[in-house]
C-alpha cells in the first residue's frame, strides 16, 4: 500500500504541472487586460498604469509570466494580488477559517444526515416515508441556494428576529465575536449549503442501497435467516458505501474552495466569494492560488478514496 | 400520521410565503413624474444643527457596503474611496452642488483672492494655499506644509504603483512659505486641478515619507492616520471596519456619532433584509428594480439623489458602417429615452442628451439633443444616406451590413435591459445588434482596447468641465476614436479657462460638435438610491466620485 501511495504521489508531480499550465493558457486566455480596467477611473493617468503592470510584470511574454509564477510557487511566494497587493498565500490564509467553518459544518451536517435518510429511503423504498424524502431531495437540489437563503433571512432574521440575517459575527455586544455568536451566524449559511450536500448524497446513498439490496449476497443472508438489521448492517452497508465514497470524497476539495452563492447571500468571509472576486477582476495570482490548491485536493481525495475502497472491500488491492 | 408531516410541511412553507410576502412592501406607483423629464429627487433628509433640532454627540451607525476596499490608500485604491473619505481629508472637497469648498485649507483658491496667479504668456500658474492651523493628525501630529509636500512628491515617486496621480505632473515644485502656506508651481493653466491632486487626501508626512507605498503592510495602506471625523480601529478582513469618532477633530461642527462601521455585504437583498432588521443604517447603491422594496421602508429614509455619473451607448468610430454620421445620428433618433428611463427603471434616472449633468454646474440649461426621438427621422437619415435594408430587413450600403455587436458588463442586470429595449428600436430601422456579455475586467479591457463596436457603460467623475480625457483627440477614454479638432480646441481651451462663465460657454460650444457628430449617446443622467436610518441628520448625498461619506463630520442621529 505505501508503495502504491508513493507511486500516487510521485505520478501527481507531472499532472499537476500539466494543471498549472493549462489553467495559466486558460487565464490568459480571458480577454482583456486585469490593469486596463482601471483606465476606466478618470482620475488614472496611462503612466501610472504602465507602471503598474511593469510592476507585475504583465508587459513580459506571456511564457515569461508563467515560468516567474512557477519558480514563485516553488519558492513559496505565491504572487501579489492585482487588487489588494497583498500576498495571496496570507489572503487565502484569511479566507481559509471562515471557508471551512461553513463548507465543514455544512459537510458533517450532510454527512450525519444523508446516509441514513438514503439508506431509510432505501428499506421503505415505494413508502411514504421514501416519497416524503424522495420529494424533499429532489426539492433540495432544484431550490436555488440564493432564494432559499433570501427565505430564511426573511423568516428568522426579519420575521422573527430569532438569528443575525448575514455576516459571521456581531458588531456590538459583550458576546460579539464569541463561539456562540460565531455558532448563531453560522445556522442560517450552514443549512442552505448542507441541503445541497444532503440532497445529492442521500439520492445517491439510496440508490446505492437498494442495488445492494438486490445481490444475490443479500438474497442469501436473508435465507439463511438473518435478521433484516443484520442484513443490512453487517451485509449491505459495507458495499453500499464504496460508490458513496468518491461521490463524497470528489466533494471534499468544495470544503476548500468554498460555496459562491452562499457565502455572497450571507456575506460569509470565506474562499467562495473571494474566488468569486477574483475571477471577476481577472485577479490572476489569486485565481491561480486557489486552483491549484483545488488541484492538489483533487488529487488527494481520489487518493484517499481509492485508499478507502481497499478498506471497504477487501478483494480491492493494489 | 402522514396528514401531520404533511400539515407541518404545509405550515412551514406558508411561514416561509408569509415572511416573504409581507416585508416587500409591494408599492403601485412610480417615483416617476410621468412626464419623462426624469425622476422626483427626494430632498435628503438634513435639517443642519443650526435648525429646529440640537445635534448630540453619541450612537453608532452600521453602513452596508456592496464591496471590501482593496486599500485604505485613497491613491492606490482601484475602487471608490468610501470608507477612507470619513478619515482621510483633503485641501478642498465638492460638497452636494458640486461646488469645492475647504476642508484643510482655510479658502478655496481663486483669481479673485490672489490664490490663483496666471502666467498666460508662459502658460503656467501658481497656486496658494494658505492651511488650517488647527488642525492634528489622528496620531497627534500637527498638521503643516510639509505633509502637503510630502503627499505630492509620494505621488511623483515612479515606483509608487498608485492609480489616481493624475494631476501631480502638473506641478514643477512647492514652495513652502511657511508652515500653513504653500505655493505650487504648474506647469499648465488647469481650472481642474483639484480634481484629484490633494483633493483626495493629504497624508501624513511622518507616515510616508521614507516607507514603500506599494507594500501593502505599510501602515498607512491598511489604518491610515488622517484627519478626519473618524479614526481607524479595526478592519476584520472580509467582514467589516470600525471607525471611532476623533475627538480631536478641528471642525465646529462634530463629529457627534461615536462610531460608524462598515459592513461588506455584496448582495443587494441581504442588505435590504438588513435594513429590514435594523442590522445597518445606511446602505447605497440600491438597483432601481428594488426601489418599491426601500422606499417605505420602516425606519429608514430612502433617498434618490443625482450623482455626477452618466449611462453611455457608445459607437466605435473605427467600424465601418460607425464611421457614418448618419448611422448615429438615426441610432440615436431610433433611441425612446423618456420610455426607456419609465418602462425599464420606473423613471428614476433621467434621460439626458449632454456629457455634463444635471447636478454640474456646467451643464447646459436646457439643452435638447436634435436627433432626439423620432423613429420617422431615423429612417429618413438612413434613406438618405444610401443603407437600403435587404431582404432580411438588415441595412447595407457597400457589402458593409448595419449588424453589429454591442458589449456590455455581465451582473449588471441595468445594462442587459439597455442592450435589449436598444435592439428592439433598432432592428425598426434597420440596423441589427447582437448583445454579448462579459466580466466588468474584460469589458473594461475591451473597450479601453478599442476592441468592440458597440459599448454601454457608465462614467462617474470628479466635478469639472473637462470632458478631454473622454472625448478629445488622443483622450484616453475616447475608445471610439472619434476625431474632432474643433472639439478638441475647445476642450483645450476648457481645461485652461478659470472664468466659469467663459468655461460655460465653451461647454456650450462643445455640446454642439458632440451632439452633431454623436460620439457617444448619453442615455441617462445616473440617480443614486440610498436609504438611511430616518434618525440620521446632517446628512447630505454627495453625487461626485468623493462619495457620500466625504462630510461625515456633521452626521449625528436625533433621539
Amino acid at each position: 500500500m505505501l508503495k502504491y501511495i508513493i507511486k500516487r504521489v510521485l505520478k501527481a508531480i507531472p499532472m499537476l504541472l500539466a494543471v498549472s499550465v493549462v489553467i495559466y493558457a486558460l487565464l490568459q486566455a480571458m480577454p482583456g487586460d486585469p490593469i486596463d480596467m482601471y483606465l476606466e477611473n478618470p482620475s488614472a493617468t496611462p503612466e501610472a498604469i504602465e507602471a503598474i503592470k511593469k510592476a507585475y510584470g504583465l508587459d513580459q511574454p506571456v511564457h515569461i509570466q508563467y515560468l516567474n509564477w512557477l519558480k514563485g510557487i516553488v519558492t513559496g511566494d505565491w504572487g501579489r494580488s492585482f487588487m489588494t497587493r497583498r500576498p495571496v498565500l496570507e489572503l487565502i490564509g484569511e479566507k481559509l477559517a471562515p471557508t471551512l467553518q461553513l463548507s465543514g459544518t455544512a459537510f458533517l451536517i450532510a454527512l450525519v444526515i444523508a446516509i441514513p435518510l438514503g439508506i431509510s429511503g432505501a428499506i421503505h423504498k415505494g413508502k411514504f416515508f421514501d416519497n416524503a424524502t424522495s420529494t424533499m431531495t429532489f426539492l433540495g437540489i432544484s431550490m436555488p441556494a440564493f432564494w432559499f437563503g433570501t427565505m430564511l433571512q426573511l423568516l428568522f432574521a426579519v420575521k422573527l428576529e430569532w438569528l443575525p440575517t448575514a455576516g459571521r459575527t456581531s458588531l456590538t455586544g459583550g458576546g460579539a465575536g464569541s463561539f456562540a455568536d460565531v455558532l448563531r451566524h453560522l445556522i442560517m449559511p450552514a443549512i442552505v449549503l448542507s441541503l445541497i450536500y444532503i440532497a445529492s448524497w442521500a439520492r445517491y446513498a439510496r440508490s446505492n442501497f437498494i442495488e445492494v439490496l438486490n445481490q444475490d449476497y443479500i438474497r442469501t443472508a436473508r435465507a439463511k435467516g438473518l435478521r433484516e438489521k443484520t442484513v443490512y448492517t453487517v451485509h449491505a452497508l459495507r458495499n453500499a458505501l464504496i460508490p458513496l465514497v468518491t461521490v463524497v470524497m470528489l466533494d471534499i476539495p468544495a470544503i476548500f474552495s468554498g460555496a459562491v452563492v452562499t457565502e455572497t447571500v450571507f456575506a460569509w468571509p470565506g474562499m467562495g466569494s473571494f474566488f468569486n472576486d477574483a475571477l471577476n477582476k481577472q485577479d490572476f495570482p489569486v485565481l491561480m492560488g486557489i486552483l491549484m490548491i483545488n488541484a492538489v485536493l483533487v488529487i488527494i481525495s481520489n487518493l484517499v478514496a481509492d485508499i478507502l475502497y481497499a478498506i471497504l472491500d477487501p478483494r480491492i488491492k493494489y | 400520521m402522514k396528514k401531520k408531516v404533511f400539515a407541518l410541511l404545509l405550515a412551514l412553507m406558508l411561514a416561509v410565503c408569509t415572511a416573504c410576502g409581507t416585508d416587500n412592501n409591494p408599492s403601485s406607483g412610480s417615483p416617476s413624474d410621468g412626464d419623462g423629464s426624469g425622476a422626483n429627487v427626494s430632498e435628503p433628509n438634513t435639517p443642519s444643527p443650526a435648525g429646529d433640532e440640537t445635534p448630540r454627540k453619541g450612537g453608532d451607525i452600521v453602513v452596508g457596503l456592496s464591496y471590501e476596499p482593496d486599500t485604505m490608500n485613497v491613491y492606490s485604491t482601484h475602487l471608490l474611496g468610501d470608507v477612507q473619505a470619513m478619515m482621510v481629508e483633503g485641501l478642498l472637497v465638492p460638497n452636494s452642488e458640486m461646488e469645492y469648498v475647504p476642508v484643510l485649507a482655510k479658502e478655496v483658491p481663486t483669481v479673485e483672492n490672489g490664490g490663483i496667479v496666471m502666467d498666460e504668456a508662459a502658460g503656467t500658474m501658481d497656486i496658494t494655499y494658505h492651511l488650517r492651523d488647527d488642525v492634528q493628525w489622528h496620531c497627534g501630529e500637527k498638521f503643516t506644509a510639509a505633509d502637503v509636500v510630502a503627499t505630492w512628491e509620494a505621488l511623483c515617486n515612479p515606483d509608487w504603483e498608485a492609480e489616481s496621480k493624475d494631476g501631480a505632473s502638473d506641478i514643477d515644485s512647492i514652495d513652502v512659505i511657511n508652515d500653513y502656506t504653500v505655493v505650487c508651481h504648474y506647469n499648465v493653466i488647469s481650472p481642474d486641478y483639484a480634481q484629484t491632486l490633494f483633493t483626495f487626501g493629504i497624508m501624513p508626512a511622518h507616515d510616508i515619507v521614507g516607507k514603500d507605498m506599494n507594500d501593502p503592510n505599510n501602515g498607512y495602506n491598511n489604518a491610515p492616520c488622517g484627519t478626519g471625523p473618524f479614526v481607524f480601529s479595526e478592519w476584520v478582513s472580509g467582514e467589516y471596519i470600525k471607525l471611532t469618532r476623533n475627538d480631536n477633530y478641528y471642525g465646529d461642527n462634530g463629529p457627534y456619532l461615536d462610531s460608524v462601521t462598515v459592513r461588506f455585504v455584496t448582495d443587494e437583498n441581504t442588505r435590504i433584509n438588513m435594513l429590514k432588521s435594523g442590522e445597518i443604517d445606511f446602505t447605497y447603491g440600491i438597483s432601481f428594480a428594488n426601489y418599491d422594496q426601500v422606499k417605505d421602508l420602516a425606519g429608514c429614509t430612502a433617498i434618490v439623489h443625482g450623482l455626477n455619473s452618466w449611462r453611455y451607448f457608445d459607437m466605435n468610430h473605427n467600424v465601418p458602417g460607425l464611421d457614418d454620421v448618419n448611422v448615429r445620428r438615426a441610432i440615436a433618433c431610433a433611441i425612446d429615452k423618456d420610455a426607456l428611463v419609465n418602462q425599464l427603471f420606473s423613471g428614476i434616472p433621467q434621460a439626458w442628451d449632454q456629457p455634463w449633468m444635471p447636478s454640474d454646474p456646467f451643464h447646459v440649461e436646457g439643452f435638447t439633443s436634435e436627433w432626439s426621438f423620432d423613429m420617422d427621422k431615423a429612417n429618413q437619415l438612413l434613406d438618405d444616406a444610401g443603407w437600403v435594408k435587404g431582404s432580411d430587413g438588415v441595412r447595407a450600403k457597400d457589402g458593409i451590413r448595419l449588424d453589429f455587436t454591442v458589449i456590455c458588463r455581465s451582473g449588471t442586470a441595468t445594462d442587459g435591459f439597455i442592450a435589449q429595449v436598444i435592439t428592439s428600436y433598432l432592428s425598426q430601422i434597420g440596423i441589427k445588434l447582437s448583445t454579448e456579455e462579459y466580466a466588468s475586467s474584460t469589458w473594461s479591457a475591451k473597450m479601453y482596447d478599442g476592441d468592440y463596436q458597440l459599448g454601454i457603460g457608465g462614467y462617474i467623475t470628479s466635478p469639472g468641465a473637462t470632458r478631454s480625457k473622454m472625448y478629445a483627440i488622443g483622450g484616453a477614454l475616447n475608445r471610439g476614436g472619434w476625431e474632432n479638432q474643433a472639439f478638441t480646441d475647445l476642450c483645450e481651451k476648457i481645461d485652461k479657462e478659470l472664468d466659469a462663465e467663459a468655461r460655460k460657454a465653451q461647454v456650450a460650444e462643445a455640446l454642439t460638435y458632440f451632439d452633431s457628430e454623436l460620439p457617444q449617446i448619453v442615455i441617462y443622467a445616473t440617480n443614486e438610491i440610498l436609504v438611511v436610518n430616518e434618525k440620521l441628520r446632517g446628512f447630505e448625498p454627495n453625487p461626485t466620485n468623493m462619495t457620500n461619506f466625504c462630510q461625515s463630520a456633521g452626521w449625528w442621529l436625533a433621539e
